[in-house]
């Protein structure tokens, strides 16, 4: 277990690490690089213009740069956002309440509806659970999140609903298979030829023994949870993490965009990690899934 | 009640196919020509769904948007497949540290959110480019950052064969290297590769639309099924032109389709 452990906790510090540096490296490398949207007004002259494109291409030197960030990183400092004008921990800090709230309810909600759906699913005949999961899945997994967000728009319901929209299908797919095999086990079988009764079978002998399983969806409902928050904030206007992720790619705010490839890469492989260790201690699942 | 789904899923295909193939089938007029005199025109027999704000056929653009996507999610999902198959294939067949290499490069582009990555990468491209060379930044950026998940099971597959049986007697019949890999390998990997493009298909068509609502797709005045979808954002329209919503059906049918016949083939499998 500490092994695990300490194994998961050296991967998302390399691959963080890493993940800042080809973030940086491609910012700066990108043909876009240093250019603004002030450059298009057409009133400046081309000293003017030059002007502006040099001062935009600070933090050029990547290497340079990227140490100096690392520095400043573990003293809490992320840096300052030249688009913004503000120091991005208080950005951070500013906007993070929000998205954490939203990918976190988003993904309970959507992982739960999932779970419930998978459970639902496993009382029709096979035919029909496989005809409803099938068409269910596959029309929600086709609705781009951004579209999802619209509707969330248009009826005036939280955005927080899309966050789940965007989880459940995922969810209940992976739920469903998991659930399936191990309604079709031995044991099961067995409890089904000594007459125990259908509900005990469905939490004792289908359900508990999956549990590792389904407590590992979490963390990849964060995961997709995170990546839909992206659309979802930029098409809802709300002031989360997403938004400013969407804001710096605009305007190719490289302090930003460096900080938000390190954060979404410890987030999302912390959880990562998390379901690798779940999925560990219970062996002979994690082989089946 | 299946074999209904799948008959519908093959004709939704067909229709997009003809879209692709044939525009001018379904179509007589261009996608860019505008009518100033009919803006905003409900459906009627020219315009059977209407007109945009500058006068243009939406039908028209619906079918040639439809093109776009499709042709443009193909492409990309061939040059990941070809990613995905030189960097799994390298990594499985030689294994020991080139392997673990990769499959931490892997681990790394799997770990960030694949809609955060297009965003970062796009917006490092120049915005203001013209309509083919938007397309193909599009293309180049779902093809060149969608190789990580399928790599890695290209990479499972050919570890599985460097024991098999097959290879084995290769080898002894004297073929190595490359030569063994491309001659016995390669054409028992068809199936995989066959199976990641199809996969791959619908998750390309999703984040070019993704992409299109956010801004970043397909530059107008050529359309794609993404920038279809950026009009939703004025949020009156629904109410004064419902039938503006048809781009968003007809991407969520054409990915259900997609995400019904890459299932059915799973499970015949």
């Amino acid at each position: 277990m500490l092994v695990l452990l300490a194994r998961g906790v050296t991967r998302i510090v390399l691959i963080s690490l890493v993940a800042g540096v080809i973030g940086a490296t491609f910012v700066r490398l990108g043909p876009g690089f240093g250019a603004s949207v002030q450059e298009l007004d057409p009133r400046l002259s081309d000293a003017t213009r030059a002007e502006i494109h040099r001062r935009n291409e600070t933090g050029s030197d990547v290497p340079r740069y990227y140490l100096h960030w690392l520095a400043s990183a573990l003293h809490g400092d992320l840096g300052f956002s030249p688009t913004m004008q503000r120091p991005i921990s208080e950005l951070l800090r500013e906007r993070a309440g929000i998205t954490v709230a939203e990918v976190s309810e988003g993904a309970a909600a959507g992982a739960m509806l999932g779970f419930l759906l998978a459970v639902g699913l496993l009382g029709c005949s096979p035919a029909a659970a496989s005809f409803l999961g099938g068409l269910g899945s596959s029309v929600a997994l086709s609705v781009p999140a951004a579209v999802v967000a619209l509707v969330c728009v248009w009826l005036d319901v939280n955005p927080t609903y899309a966050v789940a929209a965007a989880v459940l299908p995922h969810s209940f797919q992976f739920l469903a298979g998991v659930l399936r095999t191990s309604a079709a086990s031995d044991h099961v079988l067995a409890a089904r030829a000594r007459g125990v009764g259908r509900i005990r079978i469905l939490f004792l002998h289908v359900v508990a023994p999956v549990m590792g399983e389904v407590a590992a969806v979490s963390g990849m409902a964060i995961s997709i949870a995170f990546g839909a928050s992206i659309p979802i904030e930029a098409v809802c206007s709300r002031p989360g993490v997403g938004q400013l992720v969407w804001q710096a790619a605009l305007s190719r705010d490289l302090p930003i965009l460096v900080s938000m490839t390190v954060l979404i890469a410890i987030v999302t492989i912390g959880a990562n990690t998390l379901t690798d260790i779940v999925v560990a201690r219970n062996p002979e699942r994690g082989s089946a899934r | 009640m299946i074999r209904v789904l799948t008959v519908a899923a093959y004709a939704t295909l067909l229709l997009s196919v003809l879209a692709c193939v044939a525009p001018t089938v379904l179509t007589r007029s261009s996608y860019q020509q505008q009518d100033r005199e009919n803006t905003n025109a409900a459906p009627s027999a020219r315009f059977p769904l209407g007109t945009d704000d500058l006068g243009r056929d939406r039908f028209t653009r619906l079918v040639y948007g439809a093109r776009t996507s499709l042709l443009l999610a193909c492409a990309a999902a061939l040059l990941s497949t070809g990613i995905a198959t030189l960097v799994g294939g390298i990594a499985g067949w030689i294994g020991g540290g080139v392997e673990r290499t990769v499959l931490w490069g892997i681990d790394l582009f799997i770990s960030l959110p694949w809609l955060f990555l297009l965003l970062s990468v796009r917006a490092l491209l120049p915005f203001d480019v013209s309509p083919g060379s938007s397309l193909a930044i599009t293309f180049l950026l779902l093809g060149l950052l969608g190789w990580a998940s399928p790599a890695r099971i290209v990479r499972a597959r050919v570890r599985s064969f460097v024991t098999s049986d097959f290879v084995l007697q290769a080898r002894a019949c004297g073929s190595s290297g490359i030569r063994l890999f491309v001659r016995q390998v390669l054409p028992n990997m068809r199936p995989v590769l066959m199976a990641q493009f199809f996969v791959s298909l619908p998750l390309f068509v999703l984040s070019e639309a993704n992409l299109g609502v956010l801004g970043l797709g397909v530059a107008e005045p050529l359309p794609s099924l993404g920038s279809l979808l950026r009009e939703l954002q004025q949020y009156s329209v629904l109410n004064s032109r419902p039938w503006a919503v048809l781009p968003a059906v007809v991407l969520t049918c054409v990915v259900a389709s997609l995400y019904t016949l890459v299932s059915r083939s799973e499970a015949r499998q």
